[in-house]
């Protein structure tokens, strides 16, 4: 089955630098209820329901907490609501609270479904180019972790079975330890091996299975173009003094829907997907 | 064209960056300091890929790394217990001040795939890369004396903390909002005592050790 993650690596890239960007640096709410809407349907569709409901629930809960914190340490705001030590709790302050909390809640959703669709492969294609020695070095290290995990728990429990006398802490410092002098020696041996493969050469070529086709340009075009309209109609929002839109014409209205469009495209690529395979299933 | 990236870099594109968001206005704060955090990283990977680096080296820093993120599995059993400022430290102790800072950005960006990228990544791996450039420039004193050595962890454990709290305030306030970083310092300030405490026992521990293995590994391959 297709899905969205198969698009090729720059057009994904193109459409998470948006979204992210958008999601990130920006309080207005009527855009975040956007964003945060298709990151989770988005989730959902890529991880099941149940986990993307319960990232939901932290999220509310923190939201509700940055809401309720913000008016503490942020005394702007024309209206106000109490008075804790002669310092004013203000409506406004509460509300940009909750839009904060909206922009955190988004930002860490899209950056969930950031670490489901980039694995480390798609982000060395992408950044090996233009760095290979470095590229090398984080597919080296990504390769390695797992490794010295694994070898640590064998001398950990090594070394566990025939000193019990030793502490805790005492213990897991000197497996650490001799972690350490393993994974040095063997990187000597490692890179005499890469450089007797040819490592220090200057014409080196990796291997990928990404492919630029037409479909990801008409995609990647398509998420240029939005970014472009939603950029210019973008409509302001504003907290201080007093909560405040400005008069919104047509441009603002196009702006806010393309954004939802772009929002939603990547779980409407895989409702689309999903029913397509569906009824490719019952031809057979 | 890379060694005139590494100066037009640092003098041209971030003042320009900081100046366009003065201009742009007080809203872009987060956006501009994260735009410097992720430019100021630049430089010394453009270094790093042009120096004479043989494999060896390449190698080295790949392990040093996968160390410093493997160490944050190892020991989440015990917690707090968390060695990667400790080991970017030592591997700019002994390898200088570029490889530190690669240690340190790569372990940030390597292990928050596991632990989960946002918009902090940046910032983590400017604060570790920062640690490990000054770990390097020190490391004459740092090899030299405990005392120096101790101090160096305590200030790092702080300019760690003091980094990612003024982007959450940034980024909270769009401005810098002094209340609300004190608060976050005071709130983050128990699990910075005890990560610093983590990084002292650890860098004592592990730095006369260190010294031994690469000794070990310089008699034995050359």
């Amino acid at each position: 089955m297709n899905t969205f993650r198969n698009l090729h690596p720059v057009t994904l890239l193109l459409y998470f630098s948006f979204v992210t960007v958008f999601s990130v640096f920006n309080f207005n709410p009527v855009y975040l209820c956007f964003s945060l809407l298709g990151a989770a349907l988005y989730f959902a569709s890529v991880k099941g329901v149940f986990v993307m409901l319960k990232s939901m629930a932290g999220y509310f809960i923190m939201l509700l907490a940055v809401a309720a914190l913000n008016p503490l340490f942020s005394h702007n705001g024309a209206t106000a609501l109490f008075f804790i030590n002669d310092n004013r709790v203000t409506l406004e302050a509460f509300c940009f609270g909750a839009a904060l909390g909206l922009a955190i809640a988004s930002a860490l959703c899209w950056f969930s479904c950031i670490g489901e669709v980039f694995d480390s492969e798609k982000l060395l294609y992408l950044f090996g180019r233009a760095s290979p020695k470095l590229a090398a070095v984080i597919s080296l290290s990504l390769r390695l972790v797992p490794g010295i995990f694994k070898s640590f728990k064998e001398i950990h429990s090594a070394q566990s079975s025939f000193s019990s006398n030793q502490g805790r802490v005492r213990r897991f410092l000197s497996s650490f330890s001799a972690v350490i002098t393993q994974s040095l020696e063997n990187s000597i041996i490692t890179a005499d091996s890469m450089n007797a493969r040819g490592f220090a050469l200057k014409k080196r070529t990796r291997f990928s299975r990404f492919r630029f086709t037409a479909y990801d340009a008409g995609f990647s075009a398509f998420f240029v173009l939005l970014g472009t309209f939603i950029c210019v109609g973008w409509f302001s929002f504003e907290f201080y003094p007093v909560i405040s839109i400005g008069r919104l014409n047509a441009l603002n209205i196009m702006s806010v829907v393309l954004f939802a469009v772009m929002s939603l495209t990547p779980f409407a690529y895989e409702v689309k997907e999903g029913v397509k395979w569906k009824i490719s299933l019952s031809k057979i | 064209m890379r060694k005139l990236l590494i100066l037009i870099i640092p003098l041209l594109i971030i003042p320009a960056v900081v100046v366009a968001g003065y201009i742009i206005g007080r809203n872009s704060y987060a956006f501009v300091s994260a735009l410097v955090v992720l430019l100021g990283c630049v430089p010394f990977f453009l270094a790093f890929e042009d120096g004479n680096n043989s494999g060896r080296r390449v190698v080295t820093l790949a392990v040093m790394t996968a160390l410093s993120v493997a160490g944050r599995f190892i020991f989440a059993p015990i917690p707090f217990f968390k060695p990667v400022t400790a080991m970017v430290i030592i591997s700019a102790m002994y390898f200088g001040s570029g490889f530190g800072f690669l240690t340190g950005a790569l372990s940030a960006l390597i292990s928050n795939f596991y632990f989960g990228q946002g918009p902090w990544t940046p910032f983590q791996m400017f604060a570790w890369g920062l640690i490990g450039f000054l770990a390097g420039l020190l490391s004459d004193p740092l090899k030299r004396s405990k005392l120096v050595l101790i101090l160096y962890a305590v200030f790092s454990g702080f300019l760690y903390s003091v980094i990612l709290d003024t982007w959450t305030t940034l980024w909270a306030d769009s401005g810098f909002n002094l209340t609300r970083f004190l608060a976050l310092t005071a709130t983050s300030f128990p699990i910075t005592v005890v990560y610093i405490v983590s990084n002292v026992v650890f860098l004592l521990i592990f730095t006369p050790l260190f010294s031994k293995k690469l000794d070990r590994i310089i008699k034995k391959y050359g």
